[in-house]
This record gives structure tokens, C-alpha cells and sequence, in this order.
């Protein structure tokens, strides 16, 4: 018979997983889920409002909202579950009740952010899902409007037309982006919040890492091509370039509601160096963490 | 102390290893079409501090929107001035959406153009007529530069060969521009037969605009427009009414006349 020492493995995917429920249970029992009825709102609101325009323009329109707002309500979504997650533990000591036992404090860190990335995953499935019926739905309409209106000679040309403006598979491509762009701001804040003294500093700093890494592009450019700025600001911008992520690389919905298709190597391509992203800055978080007073 | 020391090291070197390969990247997205946006001190002035900031952070397609509408209030206060300088903010933000370079083309081209040679408060015929080229020219200019980024939209082509026809009075290049129309994937099936229309009415290709005509003809494409031009080139060209088409095809002109 082994000893209960002998039988607790260092690494257990099972107690990560258990963290991993048990947050997202957490976080659904918050009511986070209810900014999907502003999502609704803004999507369908939209949808109304552009009535007025030619149908192309409706699509564009439409298709902008949908994908800049699920960008923004993911990344909003991430960082504020994530930012919350250390400082409510404590304040419920929970924290103290899962470390008593013998759990390790990677393990803890991975569970909680696990738990975030299956809320994220849940919260973009659904604003995907409203998003693209809300404009399967207008598709019909206007090409229910295009059958009746059209002569039959030009019926055929102005139906391909409809179709080619409205839904599109590089859709899809573009939402699982926007799904890793949110993990990777989820995992920073994940890092900030390790060593940060209140959730309010946590989620202040992470709005700036937000803005400094769709700057990160230029400061890098800026940094490797040389130029005539002076020590310091190359020091700067360096830093700027090393320190924060690209997440303009996360960036193709714009392109991508003009019709743009994504090819499958830059996507495979950009979602493993999120993924490469997400892992350093979990190690990073651990580092922290490991050694925090609690 | 020694804790954040360790990061810094790890998040430097990650970052030494990581620039190369998000430059890269960056190089590869921008080779397949993406992030074409133009971004200028012009365009802020458009959109403000703000909006700039939220362009830049990942919400340029929603920024371009918003300005599009505002460009739709100008357009109808008609401040062409105005609009203009909203629709170049949209095109600059949203250079890959062909709707904004076609609509933006429009409105210039178009609203703008005939407002200006309507202008009930100009009472100097050349300064309306010049009002109108310019308009004109700046509507034709978005189409250009429209396609420099999208090569491959059948439907710029297609307006900037209406263009040419309605409102610039040049055959030749809308005859050239729905030919490119007529290549491009998507093309509406009109556009062959509009390059061909515009050829015949260019001076010194009537010999060849005949021959396609002819061959629409014998395809069975016996729409009114092309008998109407067949009939015009062949007395143009004072062709015998033995070889006439309508003799040699054996068939009736007016049988299956389609709508133009």
C-alpha cells in the first residue's frame, strides 16, 4: 500500500482541471454573462440602425460592430475576471484553504486561469454565434428583397452579389484570433495581478499594456531601423519593442470584414505564438507568485 | 528584488528571440493585405485624440464607421468639402473594403459633380463647369487609388468604366476599364459586352468592335444595343447588305431582341 506522500504527484492535470470548474462556475454564478444582452443590444441595434444604407454598406457596417465588439467585450471580459481572481480568493480565503492543501501554487495559477480562458472561450462562442445569425438573418431579408425586386435576366448576378457581401467563412478565422488575443491580455493581467497591490492597479496597468502593445509594432520598427533620436529614446523604445507583445499581429478583423481571407499557415502561425505568448507569461506569473506572501 | 531581476532577464531575452519573429510576422500579414491602413496627422484631425487611440488599438474598421456615418450627415447637409475629407479618413482606415472606395466615388463623382453644376448660387457657367470636372476628377482619383489596394475588385472596375462612359465622355478608357472588369473573378456578365459597346464608339476601332459585335451576334447575344450598334457600324463602315450579319448569321434581327 503506498503512502499518501508516495501517491501525490507533483503535476496533476486532475486538481487543474477541478481549479479550472470550479472558477468558471465561479465566474458564471457573477452574472458576467449578462454584458451578452448589451452585446444583443449593440449587434442587432446596429443592424437597424443602417437600414438606410445600401445593403453592402449594412453588411460592413454590421460586420465591423459584431467583430470590434466582440474584440472588446472578450478582452474587457478577460481582464477583468482575471484581475479579480488573486484579490477575491484572498479576500474569501479561499486561497488559504486550496494552498493548505497539497496543491501547488502552479497548479492554483494554472486551474484559475484555465477556468478564465473556458469563460472567454464560452463568452466569444455565443457573441460568435448571435453575431453571425444576426447576419444570416439580414442576408435573408436582403436577398428575399433582391428576389422580388430584381428582373429575372440580373436575378442570378445580384443574388452572388448579396452573398459575396454578407457571411463569409474567413469569418471564423477571425473570431478564433480575437479568442487568442483575449488569452494572451488575460495571461498578462494574470502577470500583473501577481504583483500588483490592489485589482484597481491591476486593471489600470493592464488597459495601458493593452495600448502599449498595439503601439509595440511602431516602437519596434522605430527601434530597429536606427535613426537620429537620442540615446535614451532608443532605450525607451527598445524596451518598449522587447518588453510589451505585438498585439497588432492579433489584429486582421478589419481586413478581414473588407472580405480578406486569412491563410491557414498565418493563422496556425499567429495563434501558436499567442499560445508561446500565453505560456511565458504564465511562467512569469509563477515566478512572482511562487514567492508572494499570502 | 533578485525575483524581479530573474523576470526582467527572461522577458528580455524572450524579447531579443521574439522581435525577429513578430518583425517577420508583421512582414507576412502586411504581404497577404493586411493592416493597409494610412495613418497621418490628417486623419487624426478627422477623428480626434481619441479616436486616433482607438483606431490604433485594434478598433480601426469600427473608427472608419463612425466616420462614415458622419460623412453620410455631411453628404446630406451637402458639405462636399467636408465629406470629402471624411470619405479620404474612411478609405485611409478601411483601404481593403471596396464599398467605401465605390461609395466615396459616388458621392464625388456623382451628388457632388451634378450639385455643383446645378448651383443655384453660381451664376458663371465655367466656374460650374470646372466645380464639376474637379469633382469629377476627385471621384475618379478614389477609384484609382481603390484599386492600388484592391487589384482585384471587378466592381471598381466596373464604376470606373460607368465613369468614363456617363460622366467623363471617354470611350476608350471605360471600354479598357470593363475590359479589366470583365477579367476580374466576380464580374457582373454585362461587363464584356459594355467593353465592347464603348469600343465601337471609339474613332479607329470601329473595324474591331464590328468583328466582337458580330460575334456576340453569332453567339446568340442579340441584345437591342448590339443590334443598334451592328446596324450603326455597318453603315459606318459601309458594309454590303449581302454580307450584312443579319444576312450572314441567317437570322432574324428582331428575333430574341433582349434588353440592352
Amino acid at each position: 500500500m503506498k503512502s499518501a506522500s508516495s501517491a501525490h504527484r507533483l503535476f496533476s492535470g486532475g486538481r487543474v482541471a477541478a481549479l479550472a470548474h470550479n472558477t468558471l462556475r465561479e465566474l458564471i454564478r457573477m452574472r458576467i454573462f449578462y454584458f451578452l444582452l448589451l452585446f444583443a443590444l449593440l449587434v442587432i441595434g446596429s443592424s437597424l440602425f443602417t437600414v438606410q444604407f445600401t445593403f453592402q454598406e449594412q453588411f460592413q457596417v454590421l460586420k465591423d460592430v459584431g467583430l470590434g465588439a466582440i474584440s472588446l467585450f472578450s478582452w474587457l471580459l478577460g481582464l477583468l475576471c482575471t484581475a479579480l481572481l488573486i484579490p477575491k480568493d484572498l479576500e474569501d480565503r479561499t486561497l488559504y484553504t486550496i494552498l493548505a492543501k497539497p496543491v501547488p501554487r502552479f497548479e492554483y495559477l494554472l486551474g484559475k486561469l484555465l477556468g478564465v480562458f473556458l469563460v472567454i472561450a464560452a463568452a466569444v462562442g455565443l457573441m460568435g454565434l448571435l453575431f453571425l445569425g444576426v447576419l444570416a438573418l439580414r442576408e435573408q431579408q436582403v436577398l428575399a428583397e433582391t428576389a422580388r425586386t430584381t428582373p429575372p435576366e440580373q436575378l442570378a448576378d445580384a443574388l452572388r452579389v448579396v452573398r459575396q457581401s454578407a457571411f463569409q467563412w474567413n469569418l471564423i478565422p477571425g473570431i478564433l484570433l480575437i479568442y487568442a488575443k483575449a488569452l494572451v491580455c488575460a495571461t498578462l493581467t494574470l502577470l500583473i495581478s501577481t504583483f500588483a497591490s490592489s485589482s484597481v492597479f491591476t486593471v489600470l496597468v493592464s488597459v495601458v499594456v493593452y495600448v502599449m502593445g498595439h503601439l509595440q509594432g511602431i516602437a519596434r520598427d522605430y527601434w530597429l531601423a536606427g535613426g537620429e533620436a537620442s540615446p535614451l529614446v532608443k532605450l525607451m523604445v527598445g524596451l518598449v519593442a522587447l518588453v510589451f507583445p505585438d498585439l497588432q499581429l492579433f489584429n486582421v478583423v478589419d481586413e478581414i470584414a473588407a472580405g480578406k481571407a486569412v491563410s491557414a499557415v498565418l493563422l496556425w502561425k499567429v495563434s501558436g505564438f499567442g499560445m508561446l505568448y500565453t505560456v511565458i507569461y504564465l511562467l512569469l506569473a509563477q515566478a512572482f507568485f511562487s514567492q508572494k506572501e499570502l | 528584488m533578485k525575483r524581479w531581476g530573474v523576470v526582467l532577464i527572461v522577458l528580455l531575452g524572450f524579447g531579443v528571440w521574439k522581435t525577429p519573429v513578430e518583425r517577420s510576422l508583421w512582414a507576412q500579414q502586411k504581404a497577404e493585405g493586411f493592416h493597409a491602413a494610412q495613418w497621418n496627422l490628417g486623419m487624426r484631425d478627422q477623428v480626434g485624440q481619441m479616436g486616433f487611440v482607438a483606431a490604433l488599438g485594434g478598433f480601426r474598421a469600427l473608427v472608419a464607421d463612425v466616420l462614415w456615418v458622419r460623412a453620410g450627415a455631411a453628404f446630406e447637409r451637402r458639405e462636399w468639402g467636408r465629406l470629402k475629407l471624411l470619405l479620404d479618413s474612411v478609405t485611409q482606415l478601411q483601404p481593403r473594403s471596396v464599398i467605401f472606395w465605390r461609395m466615396a466615388h459616388d458621392h464625388m463623382a456623382y451628388d457632388a459633380a451634378l450639385d455643383a453644376r446645378h448651383d443655384p448660387l453660381e451664376h458663371n457657367d465655367f466656374v460650374k463647369r470646372k466645380a464639376e470636372r474637379e469633382y469629377l476628377r476627385i471621384g475618379e482619383q478614389f477609384l484609382l487609388n481603390g484599386l492600388k489596394f484592391n487589384p482585384e475588385s471587378a466592381l471598381l472596375y466596373e464604376c470606373l468604366g460607368n465613369l468614363y462612359s456617363r460622366r467623363m465622355g471617354d470611350p476608350a478608357k471605360a471600354s479598357e476599364a470593363y475590359a479589366f472588369s470583365a477579367q476580374k473573378p466576380g464580374a457582373m456578365g454585362y461587363v464584356a459586352r459594355f467593353a465592347i459597346y464603348e469600343s465601337a464608339k471609339v474613332p479607329g476601332r470601329e473595324k474591331e468592335a464590328y468583328a466582337q459585335l458580330c460575334e456576340l451576334y453569332r453567339r446568340g447575344q442579340r441584345f437591342e444595343t448590339v443590334i443598334r450598334l451592328l446596324r450603326k457600324l455597318e453603315a459606318k463602315l459601309e458594309i454590303p447588305a449581302a454580307q450584312s450579319i443579319f444576312q450572314t448569321a441567317n437570322a432574324d434581327p428582331a428575333q430574341g431582341t433582349l434588353a440592352p
